[in-house]
């Protein structure tokens, strides 16, 4: 009696155990992870430019936002040149006598602390302060520069000191409170001293070389916006740059003037820094305040292109529809540097809008709801998708003018004629604004476009993916990969063409490729209930038939493969796994591993019922695959055992593993088994068969028979076509307990039956009450006071299944007898 | 037949005699007021990471700390700077916190010799505000401020005045000046600064430039050139006895840089690259990039020289500073609370440097 106490306590705790359940709170996909693009935002290559590509976030920060990725554009050649360009001014000042390599290292390596420290070493040993130590002006001036260059960019600062208590009147007084971190750390905003700028401003009047003049009056400005003296660096610039050369010096002095102005002014004073200095850009940006005193700022121009270039201010700021500052600017000064990039980000915008919803089951970035399958928002998405269309095409309107206004760049605009008109399914357009783009003239990223551009619309003008579609993919694929070396942004790029090409193959007569070719990308394309972020066997279980899946084993099988499918079957992105067991959701480069796509396929199987085709399929996966993380889980129970008031219980007295297959094996051999049984044997089989199958759906264990991953987390869905209606219903469990309550006369089994009903959920409702099965036990004249007394009660239940479960040592046998 | 007064006189000579006999076998050895230096640009009290030094400041009943809060510099670029400061990670919870607290500001002879007159004031009240900041933290009243500097004749003038304005703000602190040995012995020289008291730093001796010293740490002959009984320093002192070590780098037979800790700790002196020429030098074999407190690369025939100050050294120093007059009622501050340091030293040899005899 004691020792039973102790096996119903452990039985309990089994039966009590939870279902394991994910840690996770939730998934999350940044826009950047899934929006579509396939319109190279560097076409332009306009320095400065790469934060300004459009993204759906403030700044645009590379593929991979959490890698420091390389600009891909000339920006910090733009950077270069600017010291370039000083430098070789300092090397025509001196004649030539000096090196520029000297030049270079005094400007732009030695730290201001260490010249101080050694000063005359460095006299002595570099060769432009040597030259200048015969130069008198020279050498102050260089002094001067060091000196303002420390005040500015790297002196350690006495700061306010948020904690440090006040001294009043001979006495501490304490803080009320300790600082915040933030408080504590906040970015100090460098602050020259006056001293400084007193003595910059002696030098300035008495110097007489105008070289050096005008230098010291762009460290005066300088060092006059850190001191906040405003008066003095007006005065400076009025004198030292009003009245010369508009160069680097003129417009970085410039940025430093209009960041002393507030409002209209300082928009349209960044404005023209943002169109000569590329090392600003980004500054600008972000100092401009957009749609405040655009008219006020508009009216400090003194001509189209001033006035241009605060409508190009005003475009970068807007990530939604551009198209007004683009007609303003066709229509003051066609010929604007930023035409072409600003296109580009309107194009990247239609391709986010309108492709987005084609290419990624997240949609467009407009939509951050994830929750796709919302009724309601698809209407507004539908509305809204009418809407971009409309505007696409307005835009074409607008980009038809661009070429005749500005023939050198025709065959850009006819490249992007080409590319809104794909959006719109205008395929005749996209071939003939492709035959006017003279390929000869264009960039090597032009080029790519164009081969881009070229490959889209031959996929889209036929209806199944032949040979040569596949070479030409490919061979787009492999130069792609080889042109990233050298610009990072194009793996974007690479990664875009295959979701691409996978949901078009798919479409068509090539489901397989279009599958596998899902495991080519890590970019965001479909949708996992708590993942977030999908992988190729997700696409394989939700999109793949038993047709395709059969064909995708056939192709990572098949001996003599071609370039296409040698290129399909190497590495791949992948889940390591992607059941809720798995803590560790990082897309990493796996093996293709066929175990797996046999597995995913017996579930397709097993969702039509065709348990025979399951395990022919099953039988040739390699014993090892049943050890892996996701089928441990499965060892611990046994599936033809069910508590009924926890579905999800996993339930094993006696040790019995099973691996999918077996489990599959012993379900069939079950089934055949009925033919020749009958009365309460027949009764008994019925009823495990009804358990096996209750295990496997929605509401069951977790017996992913029938699907990749368990289901907690997904919708209640009928009509989810990946997992089918037997999955989300247990119409086929039912179906057994009722033929196994049909063939009994014995109160036990039928009360168990009786429980299992009354545990049966529809649409998350319970199908029988209790009442409903009371009725049905009378109704088959079974006494049913061993019903109700199994009500809740543990006890009696455990008892029972000794009878009617695994305890029979025929079930062993024949267990054993079928295993492989 | 003596007198009576003759023998009572005896009698009470007797007496005294007896007594001071008794007294002195039954003195027990005293402690001094024990103390430690903390030299770090990181300040840590809380209930985890610093278990050691806890441990070691609890065993020894070490009630005084004299913590670095900021360490002031001097350079054309910069101006007068703030060289570093020391960060604060304070929470010591609900338990009550025995030790006090003394903040030190160390400032540069080249502070000084740029300091103007009419700025005096103003980085007075910023050193002292820095000094203080430990206060915020700790919410316990600091009461004494420590200045250290090596001031020399040519800026002691600026030196007193700074330390007479910082007196003037906080007319009910206590403030102390290390003294270091030169300056106490010439200290007609170089003037008594104007402080309540004087931290006599009884290491640092020598030259660590010169390659051929013993050890600049702490060189006995050397110091004890500086300390007799008979020359008082007219300021009540405390002192510091050193327990720290450090590697010298010389290169072409001078001095190039010191780098704190020693390069048997660091593991570096098993390096292949380099040979061991006894008494703590190495000269390096063939040239490598190292790592000692920061990096350094090392060249073919550079010397590296590991010095000291351990158990012999704190003693040495001790017994110097029971000379100059250490007693009772003084601070012994070891300098500093390195645990790499101090726990090669053990536990019994720190207990003797605390505790004197009469």
């Amino acid at each position: 009696m004691t020792s039973k106490k102790y096996i119903l306590l452990l039985l309990s705790a089994l039966v009590l155990w939870p279902p394991q359940t994910t840690n996770s709170c939730g998934f999350f996909i940044s826009d950047e992870e899934y929006r579509f693009w396939m319109f190279n935002p560097n076409l332009s290559q306009l320095p400065g430019s790469f934060p300004f590509f459009y993204t759906s976030e403030l700044y645009y920060e590379g593929l991979d936002k959490y890698t420091r990725t390389a600009d891909p554009n000339p920006d910090v050649q733009a950077v270069a040149n600017i010291y370039e360009q000083n430098i070789n001014q300092w090397f025509a000042y001196t004649k030539g006598k000096v090196s520029k390599d000297a030049i270079s290292t005094f400007l732009y390596e030695l730290d201001p602390a260490t010249y101080f420290e050694s000063e005359a070493i460095w006299l002595t040993n570099n060769e432009f302060l040597n030259y200048a130590t015969n130069h008198h002006e020279l050498l102050t001036y260089l002094a001067f520069a060091k000196l303002s260059e420390a005040n500015i960019n790297t002196k350690p600062v006495w700061d306010d000191c948020p904690d440090c208590p006040n001294i009043v009147n001979g006495k501490v007084v304490p803080l009320n409170r300790i600082p915040s971190y933030w408080e504590m750390h906040q970015e100090d905003f460098p602050k020259a001293n006056t001293t400084i700028v007193n003595q910059g401003l002696k030098l300035y009047e008495q110097c007489s070389d105008p070289f050096l003049k005008r230098r010291y009056g762009y460290q005066l400005v300088r060092l006059a916006y850190y001191a906040l003296d405003s008066a003095t660096m007006a005065n400076v610039f009025n004198s030292a740059f009003a009245n010369g050369s508009k160069d680097w010096m003129y417009y970085d002095a410039l940025m430093y003037e209009a960041m002393s102005y507030s409002s209209a002014l300082k928009n349209f004073k960044l404005a023209q820094v943002f169109k000569y200095a590329p090392s600003k850009r980004y500054r600008c940006v972000q100092l401009y305040v957009q749609k405040q005193h655009y008219q006020e700022a508009i009216s400090f121009a003194e001509n189209n292109q001033e006035q241009g270039m605060v409508e190009v201010m005003e475009a970068i700021h807007n990530p939604s529809s551009c198209l007004s500052y683009l007609r303003h600017l066709q229509i003051m000064d066609p010929h604007n540097a930023f035409l072409p990039f600003l296109w580009i980000r309107e194009i990247n915008k239609l391709e986010d809008w309108i492709l987005g919803p084609q290419y990624s089951e997240f949609g467009s970035t407009r939509s951050n709801d994830l929750w796709y399958q919302d009724a309601q928002n698809q209407i507004s998405f539908s509305k809204q998708l009418l809407k971009d269309r409309a505007y696409a095409k307005e835009c074409l309107q607008v980009l038809e003018k661009q070429v005749g206004l500005n023939a050198a760049n025709a065959s850009f605009y006819h490249l992007c004629l080409a590319y809104v008109h794909f959006m719109l399914k205008d395929l005749a357009q996209v071939q003939q604004q492709l035959s006017l783009v003279q390929t000869e003239i264009l960039s090597n990223e032009a080029k790519l476009q164009y081969q881009l551009t070229r490959f889209m619309l031959a996929l889209s003008q036929t209806d199944s993916v032949n040979d040569e579609i596949k070479n030409t993919f490919l061979q787009l694929v492999q130069t792609i990969q080889k042109e990233e070396a050298n610009n990072y942004e194009l793996k974007s790029i690479r990664y875009q063409l295959i979701s691409f090409a996978a949901q078009e193959f798919l479409k068509r007569n090539a489901p397989a490729e279009g599958l596998m070719l899902f495991g080519k990308t890590e970019k965001g394309y479909a949708y996992h209930p708590y993942i977030g972020k999908g992988n190729v066997y997700t696409q394989l279980f939700e999109k793949g038939t038993p047709e395709a899946l059969y064909k995708v084993i056939e192709i990572l099988e098949k001996n003599q493969k071609t370039d296409f499918e040698k290129y399909l079957c190497g590495d791949i992105y992948c889940y390591y796994q992607e059941d809720m067991l798995s803590e560790n959701y990082e897309l990493s480069i796996c093996k293709w591993n066929p175990n797996r796509v046999r597995d995913i396929l017996s579930m397709k199987l097993v969702q039509q019922n065709k348990i025979k085709a399951a395990i022919q399929v099953l039988s040739r996966v390699e014993p090892n695959y049943w050890s892996n993380e996701t089928y441990k889980l499965f060892a611990k129970d046994d599936p033809f055992v069910v508590s009924p008031w926890n579905g999800h219980a996993a339930m094993n007295e006696v040790g019995i593993k099973y691996t999918k297959l077996s489990f599959l094996q012993q379900l069939y051999h079950l089934q055949n088994q009925l033919s020749r049984l009958k009365g309460e044997e027949k009764a008994k089989v019925l009823y495990l068969i009804g358990n096996a199958y209750f295990s496997m759906s929605y509401d069951g264990k977790y017996w992913i028979a029938q699907s990749n991953y368990w289901s907690c987390e997904t919708e209640y869905d009928t009509q989810r076509p990946s997992f089918g209606a037997d999955y989300f219903t247990p119409y086929r469990a039912m179906y057994y307990y009722k033929e196994a309550l049909n063939c009994t006369q014995d109160v036990k089994l039928s009360a168990l039956i009786g429980q299992a009903l009354k545990g049966i959920n529809m649409s998350e409702k319970s199908l029988y009450t209790n009442k409903q099965i009371l009725k049905m036990l009378k109704s088959r004249k079974i006494n049913t006071d061993t019903y109700e007394q199994l009500n809740g009660n543990c006890d009696l239940f455990y008892d029972f299944l000794k009878t009617y479960s695994y305890f029979a040592p025929q079930r062993k046998q024949s267990f054993a007898k079928n295993q492989k | 037949m003596p007198s009576k007064s003759f023998q009572i006189a005896a009698l009470l000579a007797f007496l005294l005699i007896m007594f001071a006999l008794f007294q002195l076998g039954t003195h027990k050895p005293t402690s001094v007021q024990r103390a430690a230096y903390h030299w770090k640009t990181r300040f840590e009290r809380n209930s985890y990471g610093n278990e050691e030094r806890d441990s070691f400041l609890d065993q020894h009943q070490i009630k005084k700390l004299y913590v670095k809060m900021l360490d002031v510099d001097y350079n054309l670029a910069y101006g007068i700077y703030p060289a570093s400061e020391t960060q604060i990670e304070y929470y010591n919870g609900d338990n009550p916190d025995s030790i006090t607290y003394i903040p030190v500001v160390y400032i540069t002879n080249a502070v000084l010799k740029n300091l103007g007159q009419d700025q005096i004031t103003y980085y007075a009240q910023l050193f002292l505000r820095k000094a203080l900041r430990i206060q915020s933290y700790t919410q316990k009243e600091v009461k004494e401020i420590q200045i250290d500097c090596d001031w020399t004749e040519t800026t002691r003038d600026k030196y007193f005045a700074l330390l007479v304005a910082m007196k003037k703000l906080l007319p009910g602190h206590v403030f102390s000046a290390t003294i270091r040995l030169y300056p106490y012995k010439y200290h007609e020289k170089l003037g008594i600064p104007p402080v309540d008291k004087g931290m006599l730093m009884l290491y640092n001796i020598t030259n660590a430039a010169n390659p051929h010293q013993h050890n600049a740490i702490f060189d006995y002959i050397e110091a004890s050139k500086y300390i007799s009984r008979w020359n008082k320093y007219p300021l009540p002192l405390d002192y510091a006895v050193p327990a720290f070590s450090w590697t010298i780098l010389y290169r072409y037979n001078q001095f190039n840089s010191i780098f704190t800790g020693d390069l048997e700790k660091s593991g570096l002196a098993q390096n292949p690259k380099l040979q061991y020429l006894g008494k703590g030098i190495y000269k390096v074999k063939e040239s490598f990039e190292a790592y000692l407190n920061k990096e350094v690369y090392l060249r073919v025939g550079d010397v590296l020289k590991v010095e000291s100050a351990g158990a012999l050294e704190m003693q040495q120093a001790v017994s110097l500073a029971k000379r100059a007059g250490m007693n009772a009622q003084s601070t012994l501050a070891i300098f500093d609370l390195d645990m790499n340091e101090l726990r090669k030293i053990p536990s019994h040899d720190i207990e003797k440097i605390y505790t004197i005899t009469p």
